[in-house]
């Protein structure tokens, strides 16, 4: 990879307010996250429910609200841009989303779709500017130019989340947010997505963030990856260092309980005790600490930072 | 063999001609053994399961043809609640989303012995000791405050353990059990799947695992039973499976994992869909999509191609020992 980072979030931290009872509770889904996209890399970001990845991927566009932390792109900080020069900058970073079915309207043809952010913007310098626009960007996600006049109701998953994607990289953007582009799709069908992102990251020079749960998909498609546990990165690194030498238990944890499709590697119970802690009331110190098997005092009221570590990594760990 | 399925068919009611959703399935289970359940979404694998338990969603599926056999007793023609009772062998299921199957508004000791009074567990503190017995078996700690808590005070895995609880509660000498985890995170996955594992072995139950996930299959199962478009594809030993993959689909299923541990870049996914079940015709469901398609496979039966013992693919054309762990990929 180039090394020339596109993208720089720095200290990024959203929160959602939430009621229990009379109470008013902050949820802490973003927490001091920090991490930067080299142009033309793949970056994966994992971690379980509600760890933050997607309210992560949400904030870089402004879709969630970030009360602090600042996302610099082409020179300017992204989160207090006005609205007007947001709107362009999301023609450029576009994200894509899980559920096909959920992200496309019924009742419009797929062209109109995939156009849509196109027409808004008055992308489109005539009609058959438009058809033409929407023509290659079908065929850039592998579907004949006829798709255009169908609806969704007519299309299978993979073919929609295709859609879903044709429809992200129609203005030529920079930058793609995938957020869990795969996870409703069978094994068979997430191979060809996955396959077509790698794929459109060649032949349009795009820089992707891949979020999922699924950290095998991750390692597959990733250059780099960044592991969340309940709001924060704990472990940043490249893909294979990552799954050679996990430096955070909760990394190495994570890898363990991966079902491996080895019948000689039997299931063992997981590394990771337990399950996470209510994001509502967390204590201080490292938020794994309840989980780790290599806990010690320190970690309950002493929260590690993300720091270098070997092998090139940055680790959230104080024994990494 | 506790439980044995010969030739089930499931199909849309009063379709003319038939519709057939699950088509010709045998499997299946011995005692303290796990046999595993695999395909991907629509194969027939969770209506197999149903029509198992007697649960198929009436009045649009019924059960067109087959035997099920509980210990040697055909019970395709009993309601559900005979089917989970002990005389007739006992069957018990869990779900994939615990908090769908319980009752949100009561406490989760009271589900257990509601299903604990139905099995006539006797009266007075009985039932509730033998809660605490259940809870014990599942792992759950401080049983105490457990029993008295709401579904909603309980993360994903400890639901699943008290549906686990109560799947038990009738003594099952079958345990379905549709995807029971995938709705749970890895690490809380791992956990349960290795209490399933242990529960097989030692209560002496016979385990029917459905699953998409090739990985939880390997991990998991003893044996595999491997569905396509309503189908056994193929059935195998899960070393063997492993080992020789048979069926084209199998492979294909294989090479389209992806392998961070050694990773290669591009997958080789399976090219095109599975088919509609009202586009499935004659022949081989999978010969549209496969590799070593041949005229044959068109139309007629398929044959059953005996790999080893206990290795059977329903294909023409079965493939050589190239599998995930016997070379090249």
């Amino acid at each position: 990879m180039s090394g020339e980072p596109i993208l720089e979030a720095e200290g990024l931290r959203t929160s959602f307010f939430v009621k229990r009872g009379s109470r008013k509770f902050e949820l802490k889904a973003v927490d001091d996250v920090s991490f930067h996209l080299d142009r033309g890399e793949i970056l994966g970001l994992v971690g379980e429910t509600g760890c933050g990845k997607t309210t992560v991927g949400r904030s870089l566009v402004g879709l969630a609200k970030a009360k602090a932390g600042t996302v610099t792109y082409g020179g300017e900080n992204i989160l207090s841009v006005r609205q007007s020069r947001l709107r362009d900058i999301r023609l450029k970073i576009r994200m894509v989303f899980q559920d096909p079915y959920a992200s496309l309207n019924p009742r419009r043809s797929i062209g109109d779709s995939i156009a849509e952010a196109g027409d808004i913007h008055n992308h489109f310098k005539d009609k058959a500017d438009r058809a033409g626009q929407i023509a290659r960007a079908l065929e850039n996600v592998g579907l004949d130019a006829a798709y255009a006049d169908r609806f969704p109701h007519e299309l299978s998953g993979g073919q929609r989340q295709r859609v879903g994607i044709a429809r992200s990289i129609l203005p030529e953007p920079d930058i793609i947010i995938a957020d869990e582009p795969v996870s409703a799709l069978d094994v068979s069908i997430q191979a060809q997505v996955l396959n077509l992102l790698m794929d459109l990251r060649k032949s349009m020079q795009l820089t992707i963030l891949f979020i999922s749960h699924d950290l095998s998909v991750v390692g597959q498609i990733s250059d780099r990856i960044a592991v969340m546990y309940l709001g924060r990165i704990v472990e940043l690194a490249e893909a294979g260092e990552l799954f050679s030498s996990p430096a955070h238990p909760y990394t190495e944890a994570l890898i363990a309980a991966i079902p491996k499709p080895d019948p000689s590697r039997k299931i063992h119970a997981s590394l990771a005790r337990g399950e996470p802690p209510s994001r509502l009331e967390l204590k201080p110190g490292c938020t794994y600490a309840d989980r780790c098997p290599i806990r010690q005092e320190r970690c309950l009221t002493d929260a590690p930072d993300l720091k270098p570590s070997a092998g090139g990594k940055l680790v959230a760990c104080h024994f990494a | 063999m506790v439980l044995r399925v010969n030739d089930l068919s499931v199909s849309i009611a009063n379709s003319d001609p038939p519709l057939d959703i699950v088509k010709g399935v045998s499997l299946e289970i011995g005692e303290g053994e796990i046999l595993g359940v695999v395909g991907e979404s629509g194969c027939g694998k969770s209506m197999t399961s149903l029509a198992i338990m007697g649960l198929l969603p009436k009045p649009a599926l019924a059960q067109r043809g087959g035997e099920i056999l509980l210990e040697g007793k055909d019970v395709s023609d009993l309601p559900p609640y005979r089917r989970i009772e002990q005389d007739c062998g006992g069957i018990s299921m869990i779900f994939q989303e615990p908090m769908t199957s319980l009752n949100p508004v009561m406490r989760v000791g009271e589900q257990i012995m509601e299903a604990l009074r139905v099995h006539d567990a006797g009266s007075g503190r009985a039932p509730e000791a033998r809660a605490r017995e259940l809870l014990d078996l599942v792992h759950i700690a401080d049983a105490a405050h457990q029993l008295s808590a709401y579904p909603h005070e309980l993360s994903g895995g400890m639901r699943q353990r008290i549906m686990i609880a109560i799947a038990l509660a009738c003594n099952p000498k079958v345990l379905i059990a549709d995807e029971p985890t995938t709705a749970l995170d890895v690490t809380v996955q791992a956990q349960i799947l290795s209490l399933i594992r242990e529960l097989c072995e030692e209560l002496s139950m016979a385990v029917l695992f459905i699953t998409h996930d090739l990985g939880v299959v390997a991990q998991l199962a003893d044996r595999v039973v491997v569905m396509y478009a309503g189908q056994v594809a193929e059935t195998a030993d899960v070393d063997d499976l492993f080992a020789r993959p048979a069926h084209p689909y199998t492979h294909g299923l294989f090479s389209c994992l992806p392998d961070p541990e050694n990773r290669s870049g591009y997958l080789n996914p399976i090219p095109g869909q599975a088919p509609l079940i009202t586009d499935i015709g004659d022949g081989c469901a999978f010969a549209p999509r496969c590799r070593f398609v041949t005229a044959e496979c068109r139309s007629g039966l398929l044959p059953a191609a005996d790999i080893a013992a206990g290795h059977l693919a329903m294909c023409h054309h079965p493939q050589g020992s190239t599998g995930p762990n016997g070379g090249s990929r």
